[in-house]
């Protein structure tokens, strides 16, 4: 049995001291983040100085009693202060017509929400990240599910094919995008020539700005960079399936087909729902290989775009200076409605797989 | 069962006595070349970068398809002089070498509190974690670009790994606490029960037990920090990592492939290098990262 501390103890002085610095210091740290938010540096800085020396006398009167608090302590205050506290802010901005420069004054409700609804170019991004989730899902089901099920008989070398195909993962995704220019870029690219020495330059395209190819190739880059997680998943799910029920099923004349669709895909519900929840998350985010492959407007045509792309650019336009007059206030509802999405898809998805996985 | 017959576990083919072994040796041939295709297919651009970078920028023209006519080591060090990849690369190790060790510590603290004294908002605390497992970057960069205006921690090294630590608790006290809830608990008891302090008995007993565990988080964000870019794009463009001093090399040598690519390179290389020593911790590590949502 864990450590434990029956709370009502002798000393109440002490107890009460404690939970009153407590409570000092969750003001101060609220009040020192509103300080930041509003860019009122010095007394932020106060504040913050303040709250530190607070904190620290607080958990040193608790430590001996409730040690826990000094474990959990400075992680739940860093987590609260840059992560939880911006996202809430978030909220806020996004009711203001706000430039950015500045504290938000120009209070316009709902406005930009309904805009956004109005908004072809949001539209057509969320579109685009719908288009590339469905190909990354297409590609890792029918090209990552197989390799994973023939590494997973075992045969000789599959570890260096799994380490092989593992590792474009580590590779950043700005570089993937550059390596990838040596194949399709404009000048540098190895597939026109390649189609001209075949004898077919007829093929030769400007891969990476045509309205109808650059998109597809996009997808190809991705899922070249992505597809090592799900093979590697699949595989953890394939050694979880027990050898002698397939063996058993194989005995009653199933065939290998039948073996896979009846025995080891039911057996894969959970890492198939990992996956697919994973890749969503992932392609609804995706930002790095459009901007360095298409640039921060979408080009060609806006054909590339994808909602981190819209978000950037309302924030910080197309050249990408911070401190420009923008739309930020636009950006940040932007960013909540690709928040409540992703929220209200991972759920629906959740249930949804986990409902397959019980009914398999 | 046999070696020999595993190669056809998994082939939708149906069972026949007659030649089998036939058949299963050339099914295996068959899956073998398919997998060499789908290896040359996920490093060969890889390679193909890596032989960019020691072309000339004459190769690349007259010889775009062959290895580099001389092989120009000068590319790199032109890039590592002129374009500031050393400083880039510094500015990359400083933000990592130091984001690493802070999450590591924080969570590996956070989810030792948090599994191992059963208290009453515990449960809870852990619950608001996994809730910034949801937050996208895209909803919070705005505010938290305004805060690091507020901190004067804009183009700094302090802000980037401000804010790399508080990303990367989330998921890694959801994998500690995870980690530390699989452990048996008896022997920190022991080590307090000895006499150690709460923190000594962390210190001495627990972390040493957790290692693979701290391996793991560790791996996960020092790669996600290395290679991320959208938030050092934003706060911090005055001092570039590698991947925001990759994305403007275009800019600056607009035609000049060779260095460009070597820039790639420096910014691709460590972290390959770090996989092929530690691939199996690496592929954990990693893979990890992907239950992230």
């Amino acid at each position: 049995m864990a450590y434990s501390m029956p709370h009502a103890q002798p000393v109440p002085n002490r107890d009460r001291l404690a939970v009153v610095l407590g409570i000092v210091a969750t003001i101060l740290l609220l009040t020192a983040l509103l300080l930041m938010n509003r860019l009122e540096s010095r007394y932020a800085f106060i504040t913050l100085g303040a709250f530190v020396a607070v904190s620290a006398v607080f958990l040193a009167i608790t430590y001996s009693k409730r040690p826990y608090i000094a474990f959990v302590f400075p992680a739940v205050v860093i987590y609260t202060m840059f992560v939880i506290f911006p996202a809430g802010a978030a909220f806020r901005y996004s009711l203001y017509n706000w430039t950015g420069l500045g504290p938000a004054t120009d209070f316009i409700g709902f406005a930009n929400y309904t805009e956004i609804l109005r908004d072809a170019q949001f539209r057509g991004a969320l579109w685009n990240n719908v288009q590339l989730f469905l190909a990354i899902f297409v590609i890792q089901n029918v090209i990552g599910l197989p390799i994973a099920l023939a590494l997973d008989t075992k045969l000789r070398g599959h570890e260096f094919y799994r380490s092989a195909l593992f590792l474009p993962v580590i590779v950043s995704l700005v570089a993937t995008a550059y390596i990838w220019q040596i194949i399709l870029g404009p000048n540098i690219g190895m597939l026109n020539p390649l189609l001209e020495k075949i004898g077919q330059p007829d093929l030769q395209r400007d891969w990476l700005a045509n309205t109808f190819l650059t998109f597809k190739l996009i997808w190809i880059v991705q899922a070249w960079q992505h597809i090592g997680v799900p093979i590697v998943i699949y595989l953890a799910g394939l050694q979880s399936v027990p050898t002698d029920l397939k063996d058993s099923a194989r005995v009653d004349g199933a065939n290998g087909w039948q073996v896979f669709k009846g025995v080891t895909f039911p057996m894969l519900a959970p890492a198939f729902t990992i996956v697919t929840i994973s890749t969503f998350i992932g392609m609804f985010r995706a930002f790095d290989i459009p901007y360095v492959l298409g640039g921060p407007g979408g080009a060609p045509d806006g054909t590339t775009d994808v909602l981190s792309l819209v978000i950037y650019r309302e924030a910080f336009g197309l050249g990408g200076i911070v401190g420009t007059q923008y739309r930020q206030g636009y950006a940040v509802a932007a960013g909540v409605v690709m928040f409540a999405f992703l929220i209200v898809a991972v759920s629906v998805q959740a249930v949804f797989l986990r409902r397959r996985e019980v009914a398999m | 069962m046999t070696t020999g017959s595993i190669g056809v576990e998994t082939i939708p083919q149906p069972q026949k006595r007659a030649g089998r072994s036939v058949k299963a040796t050339l099914v295996r041939l068959v899956i073998h070349a398919l997998l060499i295709l789908a290896v040359i297919f996920a490093l060969l651009p890889v390679v193909l970068a890596f032989l960019a970078s020691f072309k000339s920028l004459f190769d690349f023209y007259d010889n775009p398809l062959g290895l580099p006519a001389t092989w120009e080591w000068q590319n790199y060090t032109s890039v590592w002089r002129e374009a500031h990849i050393a400083s880039y690369a510094r500015n990359s190790a400083i933000v990592t070498f130091i984001s690493v060790p802070l999450i590591v510590m924080l969570s590996c603290l956070a989810g030792y509190g948090l599994t191992r004294y059963h208290f009453r908002f515990s449960r809870t605390i852990y619950l608001y974690f996994l809730a910034g497992l949801l937050i996208p970057i895209q909803l919070t960069i705005l505010p938290s670009l305004l805060q690091m205006k507020a901190l004067y921690l804009v183009n700094t090294h302090a802000g980037l790994i401000t804010l790399y630590t508080a990303l990367g608790l989330p998921f890694s006290v959801f994998l500690m606490a995870g980690f530390m809830n699989s452990m048996p608990g008896e022997l920190a008891e022991a080590a307090r029960l000895d006499g150690a302090g709460e923190l000594r008995a962390f210190w001495d007993v627990v972390v040493p037990l957790t290692k693979p565990a701290l391996a793991t988080v560790a791996i996960l964000n020092g790669v996600t920090i290395w290679n991320e870019f959208f938030l050092a794009l934003i706060l911090s463009p005055g001092t570039p990592t590698l991947q925001v001093g990759i994305n403007n090399l275009r800019g600056y040598y607009s035609t000049e492939w060779g260095y460009i690519f070597a820039g790639v390179m420096v910014a691709a290389l460590p972290v390959i290098l770090a996989y092929i020593l530690l691939t199996k911790q690496f592929i954990r590590g990693l893979t990890a990262g992907a239950l992230k949502g």
